[in-house]
């Protein structure tokens, strides 16, 4: 296994999943990578549209498939309020079709489902970079 | 009538015969010798000459009753209904009534010294001999049928009776006109042989439509045998459907778990790198993934014992099957927005295949699924109801999305109606479920709207 090293850029980071098992296991190992975040949590489109409001993260990682508010409409609410957000979804096979509405909103990467963490910190240090003009801050 | 000449001659002929009778006796006479003698002579003629004129008168009065009772019988013999005639042993005729003359197309009296057999037809003309023979022969009356062929007129049938008169050198013979008879019965025969021949024909025709009905009895067992292969054509595309359905949501379940394996994982190699490995979080994960491990392969038993047919039927409880059937689309359903809401009483049970009751309740789970689809149902419901109902087990699955078309309520059943997009819906399902709800289990499946929505009802 490759080491993974840890990040130390500065930056905040909303993460919308409604599996609780799998939101806990993110909350924790996204830190570890990059001990400068600030990392909220939310359960549904419509909390995460909430926490947007409040604390206008740099990255919004998003399933598609939520119950009440889906991924999609809470996307196109965060960018009517901040048009900089950049957006990672993660996405099951099955929702292929919705991927089309997403590339409409424009966003930063996709990661399909089960997730690799080696691949969420590729996508948030792509991220980072365009946002930091190609500097990726290392520890 | 005899003319008056003919009453006078014989007067006349008397009279002569008693002259020469009186001439004879003259000789002998004694001549009376006194006038007392004469005048007592006289009176003795006297009385004599009344007496005789009384006889007379007698006689003449008998006479014409025996001419009167003659000319009746005659009148009788010549005019019944029936030909009389006296013939001799060699069959000569010797008196024929008129009947009898007419029956032979030939006056009276050229009928005379005629042989009978003549007007005979040549066919009966030995029988008839024969026959005359036995008349002779025996006392007792003897009868036969015969041809005759007259001189004038068409042949006639009669019927011959004949007695052999006393003296024997003559018989008497009746002869009736059995011709009508004849033509009645010819007339009969013929048409009792058409009547015959049409029993034969109908029988024919009967046997040849029983025949054609087989033929068609056979023509419909194989188009009912045809459609039953075309039913189970459908119960195996629907299978295929509903198996498709159900991996479609396994593979939906199991996305979520295997997420979560994937990560509780990699948490403990990157934890182990990064930092914060612990024993404790060790035996947490392994646990975890254990858990997961277990549950994923549950839901395979599940799927392989929803979709194994039933080969036998057996005692089942409604409300554990819909539960079970439930459990499987919940998640997939949730994530739609849509809550299922389950409720039951009374245990209601079943003797059938639990694994089709199943997937009964699972294509009209899918249907309302579908139905919410592209709607904007504020809060998308669907309830399942089961209970006992006069013995009987109902179950009903009642939505809120906005109900059927009632243009299109009697066309839901029918094999290939679908209302879903091409590729979307096979068209088989509500036509299935009926099938194994209605022939298979001997109960009903229907459907109606109810306010906002629709209702299935599944009773057995």
């Amino acid at each position: 296994m490759e080491s993974i090293q840890r990040s130390n850029s500065t930056f905040s980071l909303l993460v919308v999943e409604d599996d609780k098992a799998a939101i806990e296991v993110i909350l924790l190992m996204i830190p570890l990578k990059f001990p400068g975040v600030t990392v909220y949590a939310a359960a549904d489109g419509r909390q995460g549209v909430e926490l947007c409001k409040e604390h206008t993260p740099d990255i919004v990682i998003t399933d598609i498939n939520m119950p009440g508010m889906d991924g999609i409409h809470m996307a196109e609410e965060i960018r009517a309020i901040n048009a900089d957000t950049k957006f990672i979804i993660l996405t099951g096979y099955s929702d292929k079709i919705s991927l089309d509405k997403f590339s409409a909103i424009g966003v930063c990467d996709y990661i399909v489902k089960p997730l690799d963490f080696r691949t969420l910190f590729a996508a948030i240090e792509k991220c980072l970079n365009r946002d930091n003009g190609g500097t990726t801050i290392q520890a | 009538m005899r003319s008056h000449d003919d009453k006078a001659a014989p007067v006349a002929r008397l009279r002569r015969s008693a002259e020469q009778q009186l001439k004879a006796k003259a000789a002998a006479t004694v001549l009376p010798q006194t006038e007392a003698d004469t005048l007592k002579l006289l009176h003795e003629l006297r009385v004599h000459q009344i007496e005789l004129e009384l006889q007379n008168e007698e006689l003449r009065r008998s006479h014409e009753e025996l001419e009167a009772s003659r000319e009746k019988y005659s009148l009788l013999y010549d005019f019944a209904p029936v030909g009389y005639f006296t013939l001799t042993r060699d069959g000569t005729i010797c008196k024929a009534n008129l009947t009898g003359s007419s029956l032979l197309g030939q006056e009276r009296s050229r009928l005379v010294k005629r042989r009978f057999g003549m007007f005979v037809d040549d066919q009966y003309r030995q029988g008839f001999a024969g026959f005359l023979v036995k008349v002779f022969a025996n006392r007792e009356t003897q009868t036969c049928e015969l041809l005759l062929a007259p001189e004038a007129g068409p042949p006639l049938f009669v019927q011959i009776e004949a007695t052999g008169a006393a003296a024997g050198a003559e018989c008497f013979v009746a002869v009736i006109n059995i011709s009508v008879r004849k033509r009645l019965e010819a007339a009969l025969a013929l048409s009792r042989e058409d009547l015959e021949q049409r029993i034969v024909d109908r029988t024919a025709e009967l046997a040849c439509s029983v025949g054609l009905q087989n033929e068609e009895m056979a023509g419909r067992l194989q188009a009912v045998e045809e459609l039953r292969k075309n039913e189970l054509l459908l119960i195996r595309q629907n299978r295929m459907a509903a198996l498709g359905e159900m991996l479609g949501y396994i593979a939906h379940q199991w996305r979520q778990p295997l997420n979560v394996l994937g990560l509780k994982v990699q948490e403990l190699g990157l934890s182990y790198e990064l930092g914060g490995f612990s024993k404790e979080l060790l035996d947490n994960n392994i646990a975890r993934t254990m858990e997961i491990l277990t549950q994923l392969s549950q839901t395979i038993d599940d799927f392989r014992e929803f979709s194994s047919p039933d080969k036998e039927k057996s005692l089942f409880r409604v409300d554990l099957v819909a539960a079970k059937t439930v459990a499987l689309l919940r998640d997939n359903f949730t994530e739609l927005g849509i809550a299922i809401e389950v409720s039951s009483s009374g245990e209601p049970q079943v003797n059938g295949y639990p694994n089709e009751y199943g997937q009964v309740v699972l294509n009209v789970l899918v249907n309302a699924k579908d139905a919410f689809a592209g709607k904007q149902t504020s809060a998308a419901l669907i309830t399942v109801r089961s209970r006992r109902e006069d013995g009987r087990a109902v179950l009903t699955i009642t939505d809120n999305a906005g109900g059927i078309d009632e243009k299109i309520m009697d066309k839901i059943f029918d094999p290939y109606f679908t209302t879903k997009e091409l590729g979307k819906g096979t068209g088989v399902g509500l036509f299935m479920s009926k099938t194994i709800i209605e022939k298979n289990m001997g109960g009903r499946f229907s459907a109606r709207n109810v306010e906002n929505g629709a209702e299935f009802r599944i009773e057995v």
